[in-house]
């Protein structure tokens, strides 16, 4: 007869099994017939005897190439649950009436656990992230998200903390994103 | 036959359902709207980020497809081509745009053939019966909902075929043409047995090819339905998907590109290991695992390196100085092209600007490689489980136990429905049968100010929102303890 209280791995491995079927959930709405009508009305037509995939590479190919590197946004990770780790708290020069808000030198996230250091350079913000005090032992070596005020679904840059708690990282400099930065989020993403 | 558990595949199976049930009912290029429709799905989340392997290394533009004839957005001549390439993924919520792994998955599995396993004697194959369960939805009257599949030695009827079973006849007899003897010795020996499988109806008959893709079955199907498509339907489908996509996932869960290995195909690129069965990936998967797990523990003096990681693990695994995943030392292992992208290539670091780019001062960031696979049904060859404390643990009582123990959920009876449904009894959450359709759910969302009760887009962002924040909590509370 087997334990009916299932022991702290038990429950652990329970809590990574129904985040993972979260997940996979249909958050989205499906398909609609309208638009898978329109996408087929525009494909070129499937010569005779032509195989699927051959005439999926026509009718989908691939883009041009790009004319250069690009600021490529943080895409959803891959089963990765993100946790608040700390938010810098209202900001007045985020909702400042200037068109570039001025960045400080850094911002001490609550609760303390967390300082962000900003330099400006060349149009591109560097950003150094340092934990401190008792969060240091717990995220050394851990990857972190910074986003904006919406949280993940306004990922800024994916940060690695060293073994002293610290990350570099920089993003483009305009005016979006120093608001973006003013009221930054700062995320710990779970292992995987 | 138990209904599938709730996983990612099974969420594919009940859209490629909704899809079939839409795509049915107008005979007019019919693949051509399963193919699109499936790509456009599987282009969405979940399906982005929990089936399909995705090598972020490649820059964004190279990751969708534009599809011809779509200048940027139909409904806004005055959008930005350029614009728009970079919003992909925003474009392909809208629909147009697909991701290019969708676009390899739909080719590397979801056009594959379905072969006969080892364990099945005389029955057919899993595709043979999706087959059977499609033609059942023909017009009763003509004897579709009577139809089997079985192995016979010769045809069960030998009355010419009656004009509505034409058709499929005709389709059937060019499918087994096609493939003529070029199926696998499995099949070979159980045909050599047994006899040819026939799709039989009550006065008609017509053999069936050995091995079946998933197209062939729709091309024989009639059509439109005469009644809606039932849950045998999506079951079988997802048995189907299952099978086909076994060998995709677990290439995927070691952070192998499975275009670099396919199944029947020379290597390509991929260097001398050709040979990855399923049973080899199983090792490597287990391998993966085990480095991993000396990953995440905490360190207590300097962090292991992946390379140490997987160095360990793979003397922990190499029992008795036997072959680990067949290689026979750490050092075979680590040289080979598998090694390499194992051990090497699976965490993506940040901040590196693309290779050969010409800006210089621009950033990319670069996304991790999917996680492993936990989610394993038990080898339907041996019948046993990976080795792995999550791979033992697959008791739903654990699961019903911490949700009963989770504050946030237990008091909170929306949330606690939502659970109970979706995560236990695996019912989607949009469509016919689906959650928001319910009217018990519905009764409890209107009873609750809580949550919206009339914008399901914000009921189940709210929905989202709290379960996440009532996971963390446990999640928390448990690592404290």
């Amino acid at each position: 007869m087997t334990n009916p209280i299932p022991t702290q791995d038990e429950q652990r491995a329970a809590w990574d099994r129904i985040e993972r079927r979260l997940a996979a959930l249909d958050w989205e709405p499906p398909l609609t017939p309208a638009l898978l009508d329109r996408l087929v009305a525009q494909l070129p037509a499937r010569a005779a005897d032509e195989p699927l995939a051959d005439w999926l590479g026509r009718a989908f190919p691939p883009a041009a190439a790009p004319a250069g590197a690009r600021i490529i946004p943080m895409q959803r990770r891959p089963r990765a649950r993100p946790r608040l780790l700390g938010r810098a708290l209202a900001w007045a020069a985020a909702d400042a009436p200037l068109e570039v808000p001025a960045l400080p030198t850094h911002l001490v996230l609550d609760p303390g656990g967390l300082r962000v250091d900003f330099r400006e350079a060349d149009g591109v913000v560097y950003l150094t992230l340092q934990a401190l005090g008792f969060t240091l032992a717990r995220l050394r070596g851990l990857e972190v998200a910074l986003t904006g005020p919406d949280g993940v679904s306004q990922p800024l840059a994916l940060v690695t903390l060293d073994a002293r708690g610290a990350g570099h990282c920089a993003v483009p400099d305009s005016p979006e994103t120093r608001r973006l930065l003013l009221r930054l989020q700062v995320w710990e993403l779970s292992q995987p | 036959m138990p209904p599938p558990r709730p996983t990612i595949v099974f969420r594919l199976a009940a859209a490629l359902h909704r899809l079939l049930q839409q795509a049915l009912s107008d005979p007019r290029d019919l693949e051509k709207r399963v193919a699109v429709g499936l790509l456009v799905i599987l282009s969405r989340e979940p399906f982005r980020s929990e089936l399909l392997f995705c090598d972020f290394d490649q820059d964004r533009e190279s990751l969708w497809l534009r599809p011809v004839g779509e200048g940027a957005d139909p409904e806004d001549p005055d959008a930005d081509p350029d614009a728009d390439a970079a919003a992909g993924p925003a474009r392909a919520g809208a629909g147009a745009w697909v991701f290019k792994p969708a676009q390899e998955y739909l080719t590397l599995v979801l056009c594959r053939r379905l072969t006969l396993a080892n364990n099945l004697m005389e029955r057919p194959t899993n595709m043979h019966l999706l087959l059977r369960h499609l033609v059942a939805h023909g017009p009763a009257a003509q004897g579709w909902p009577a139809a089997r599949v079985a192995r016979l030695p010769g045809p069960p009827s030998s009355v010419p075929p009656p004009d509505f079973f034409e058709q499929c006849a005709k389709t059937l007899e060019k499918q087994v043409h096609r493939l003529g003897t070029r199926y696998g010795p499995i099949s070979r020996e159980r045909r050599a047995v047994h006899g040819p499988i026939w799709l039989s109806l009550p006065d008609c008959a017509a053999e069936l090819a050995e091995e079946l893709t998933l197209w062939d079955c729709l091309a024989a199907t009639p059509v439109p339905p005469a009644r809606d498509l039932d849950d045998d339907l999506r079951d079988g489908l997802s048995r189907v998907l299952e099978s086909l996509n076994k060998r995709y996932g677990l290439l995927r869960s070691c952070g192998l590109d499975p275009a670099q290995w396919p199944e029947d195909g020379a290597p390509g690129d991929a260097g001398d290991e050709a040979d990855l069965s399923v049973a080899r990936l199983r090792q490597f998967q287990a391998l993966r695992r085990a480095a991993e797990a000396l990953l995440a523990r905490d360190p207590a003096g300097r962090p292991l390196t992946r390379e140490e990681a997987f160095a360990q693990a793979f003397r922990v695994l190499q029992t008795d100085g036997k072959p680990c995943a067949g290689f026979a030392t750490w050092k075979d292992f680590a040289t080979s092209t598998v090694g390499e992208r194992m051990i090497h290539r699976g965490p993506r670091s940040l901040d590196e600007a693309l290779p050969g780019g010409a800006d210089g001062g621009t950033f990319t960031l670069v996304e991790q490689l999917a996680a492993p696979e936990w989610d394993q049904d038990p080898d339907p060859e041996t019948g046993l489980m990976l080795t792995g404390p999550e791979a033992q643990l697959d008791r739903q009582s654990d699961l019903a136990y911490v949700l009963e123990h989770c504050p946030g959920i237990r008091n909170n009876p929306v949330l606690d429905w939502f659970v109970r449904a979706t995560l236990f009894d695996g019912r989607l959450i949009h469509g016919a049968g689906g959650v928001l359709d319910d009217p018990g759910f519905r009764r409890l969302v209107d009873a609750t100010a809580r949550y919206p009760a009339t914008d399901d887009e914000a009921l189940l962002s709210a929905l989202e929102r709290d379960l996440n924040e009532a996971v963390r909590y446990c999640k928390n509370r448990l690592r404290r303890a």
